[in-house]
């Protein structure tokens, strides 16, 4: 229905303000026709009641004409009064019922019968009245009764013409009643038309507007709850269900793209945690070389704290390794210098047995030793007299010795004085040398004017040629006296390093004899320091025999312990081969994991 | 006339058989004929920048700024070094100087030799007047104008020069 697919632009609301105008409009109609039926109805109903309440007032009129009848006649018969008031009565009833009927009535004519009848009753009443009033034998009784039974007949065409008004109303009635329900029929028709045409359109309005997009909205979800992602509502309305379709597209599109997004990280954490996981195994399989590949998701994290968790532990393996290494080393060495102190030990014992030897032999060295240190005194006095003797003889030499160096030293200085002359002379020689260069300088130039002169110049060359002459002399006695003066200063150098020399060796000589002097001064210091000593060695050679006894006894409780740390050494000797197998076990432990090499 | 005095000085030198002739670079050059030089002993040298190193600088003589070469490395020997031993040629106003390291010789008794037997550098063979021999060494005789406003043309040097007036 492409004609009304334009209805999908237009707003929801006023769709459905335009399906409720044309309901309304169809309501309205058949409002309208309803009422209409009601009014025709209140019509034939209000004629109906017109008609009954006529029909009422005929069967009034009639009866009571009839009892009025019925009373003049039983007057005319009975005389009697009563009958009288009954025929008053019931003219009175018929006359009422008249002037309702004349309200009833919807023509002239009708009600000119009405009044026909109303007249003629008039005169029967009058008649009556007369004929009741006057006495029997009056002589209008007669006339007054043949003017009652007049106007008795001439009601009768009146009251059939009467009772006919009835009937022809009710045939009106029913005639109108046909047609207008005739008419009520069109106009019901005409209305349901409306009301049809407005329900199609707006069934329309609601089918292509409302329920259409509706239903692609509801099969897309359906589909898309099946698990179709490709399901689309494919509404480009745009109204309020158009946007809400293209909205709902839009938002399948990018939580489409979002899932599939998700879903390919997913598989890509997957794998990484699959490789990760691969990786932790080997880990578990004490393969510390392993590393596991960082990735970009999240396990990169744990992958990353897996390799650093992997590193730490393989260096403190590595360092674990190391110390057990060293701790096996070092066992080894301490097992070894156990052994070694062991050995060591049995030596001392040994050692110490010798000791207590040698202890007994220098108890008896030492009686030995006083007997002879009382002889060393005599013989120190005697060295005592010889040293004082010798030191006068040392004094003397060093006396010459220094008399030797003041002539030495009054040498070396004028020989100085020899060396600054001679370096003044050099000084003069260099002037001579400045000369004879600046000499040979002036005869090249005038050498070179002299030949620029040409022939003026040939008196000049006998000139340069002698200064040229007198330059190089001087320039050769320069030299002469520049290498005279570098012998002389050579030779005072050498002169000055020989006396040097000399005053050096006095020097060291006077030195030596100043030592020998404070030798045998120290020498006789010594002796008598030795004689004093020897007294001393004497007097402490009787206590050092106690000392030596009591050192034998302490070499004896030496040697005891001697025994006691041999025991103790074989102890440690035991704990450290137990240390040696431990560290043997903590390396055959580390030894299961597998590192990087160091 | 000054032209005229130098050809007959240089007759007589030739008369006299005497010259002057130094050596620079490995080569034995004759001082020009009838040129006046002085020999002068450790003069002060200014350098100048921008100059190539067988350019020396200038230097005052007797009130004359002259500029002062290095001849050695230009024929390509080793420079010569201090204290410099400087000869000063030319003639007035356009004096300059050369840095020796011997002395200039005199020489007698030269025996002039052919133009085409005498072997020289490259830079002074366009400028070769002659060449003579003194029994050992073969000296050369240049014109030495022609080569400075050369050297001038290589240095772009901006002095005095024989050929500047």
């Amino acid at each position: 229905m492409r004609l009304l697919s334009w209805f999908g632009d237009i707003r929801l609301p006023i769709k459905f303000l335009l399906v409720a105008s044309f309901l309304g409009f169809g309501l309205l109609a058949l409002g309208l026709n309803y009422q209409q039926t009601l009014s025709l109805n209140g019509q034939a109903l209000a004629r109906n009641n017109q008609l009954n309440t006529l029909s009422n007032l005929v069967d009034a009129v009639t009866i009571n004409a009839l009892e009025a009848r019925n009373a003049e006649k039983d007057f005319q018969l009975g005389k009697d009064p009563k009958q009288v008031d009954v025929f008053e009565h019931s003219m009175d009833k018929v006359e009422e019922a008249l002037s309702l009927i004349s309200g009833q009535l919807r023509t002239d004519a009708d009600r000119g019968v009405v009044d026909g009848i109303q007249q003629q009753l008039d005169r029967y009443q009058d008649d009556f009245h007369r004929s009741a009033t006057a006495k029997a034998n009056d002589p209008q009784q007669a006339q007054w009764r043949v003017g009652m039974e007049n106007a008795i007949a001439a009601l009768s065409p009146l009251m059939e013409r009467f009772y006919r008004i009835k009937q022809d109303y009710q045939t009106q009635d029913a005639a109108v009643h046909k047609q207008e329900q005739r008419l009520r029929l069109e106009w019901f028709a005409i209305a349901a038309g409306l009301m049809l045409l407005t329900l199609v359109t707006a069934g329309l309005i609601v089918r292509y507007g409302v329920l259409r997009p509706v239903a692609d909205l509801h099969r897309t979800i359906s589909h898309l709850a099946d698990g179709d992602m490709t399901a689309r509502s494919h509404i480009h309305s745009r109204d309020e269900l158009g946007r809400l379709a293209t909205t709902l597209d839009r938002l399948l599109d990018e939580r489409i793209q979002v899932l599939t997004d998700k879903e390919r990280e997913n598989a890509e954490l997957n794998r990484s945690i699959v490789a990760l996981l691969e990786n932790l195994f080997r880990l578990g399989e004490r393969d510390l070389t392993v590393r596991v590949p960082v990735a970009a998701d999240v396990t990169g994290v744990v992958s990353d704290s897996v390799n650093r968790l992997a590193e730490s532990f393989a260096a403190v393996l590595q360092e674990v390794r190391r110390v057990a290494d060293d701790v096996a080393d070092t066992s080894l060495s301490v097992k070894t210098q156990a052994t070694d102190v062991m050995d060591s030990a049995d030596l001392e014992q040994q050692e110490i047995a010798q000791t207590l030897i040698g202890l007994n032999q220098a108890v008896t060295a030492m009686q030995s030793i006083f007997g002879l240190a009382q002889n060393a005194g005599d013989i120190s006095q005697q060295t005592i007299h010889s040293t004082e003797t010798a030191e006068q003889s040392v004094n003397q030499t060093l006396a010459s010795i220094n008399k030797i160096r003041s002539t030495i030293q009054d040498a070396e200085k004028k020989i100085k004085r020899l060396g600054e002359r001679s370096q003044e002379i050099g000084g003069i020689v260099k002037l001579l040398d400045n000369f004879s260069e600046r000499t040979h300088i002036l005869s090249l130039n005038a050498s070179m004017q002299a030949a620029a002169a040409g022939i003026a110049g040939k008196g000049l060359m006998v000139v340069v040629d002698e200064v040229q002459r007198l330059a190089e002399n001087s320039r050769e006695a320069a030299a002469d006296i520049e290498g005279l003066v570098n012998n002389i200063q050579l030779e005072t150098a050498d002169t000055m390093q020989a006396i040097n020399t000399v005053i050096g060796d006095v020097v060291a000589g006077t030195q030596l004899a100043q030592q020998a002097g404070d030798t045998m001064q120290a020498t006789r210091n010594n002796t008598e320091s030795l004689v004093s000593a020897v007294a001393h060695i004497a007097r402490h050679a009787s206590e050092q025999t106690e000392v030596a006894e009591q050192l034998r006894f302490r070499a004896v409780s030496i040697e005891a312990s001697a025994a006691s740390t041999n025991a103790k050494m074989q102890h440690q000797t035991q704990l450290s081969e137990t240390l040696v197998s431990a560290a043997a076990l903590l390396q055959t432990a580390i030894a299961q994991f597998k590192l990087a090499e160091a | 006339m000054a032209a005229t005095s130098e050809m007959l000085s240089a007759a007589d030198n030739q008369a006299l058989g005497l010259r002057h002739g130094i050596p620079i670079g490995g080569w034995r050059l004759l001082l020009p004929a009838g040129q006046a030089a002085e020999l002068v002993s450790q003069p002060d040298i200014t350098p100048l920048a921008n100059l190539p190193t067988w350019c020396l600088g200038i230097s005052n003589w007797h009130g004359n700024v002259l500029p002062v070469f290095d001849w050695a490395s230009l024929l390509g020997a080793t420079s010569a070094v201090r204290p410099y031993r400087v000869l000063v040629l030319g003639t007035a106003p356009h004096f300059w100087a050369l840095c020796l390291k011997n002395d200039p010789q005199r020489l007698t008794a030269l025996q002039p030799l052919p133009l085409i037997e005498v072997n020289a550098p490259p830079l002074l063979q366009a400028y070769l007047l002659g060449g003579y021999r003194d029994g050992q060494h073969t000296w050369l005789d240049i014109a030495y104008d022609g080569l400075l406003l050369h050297l001038k043309t290589l240095a772009s040097l901006d002095g005095p020069s024989p050929q500047t007036r």
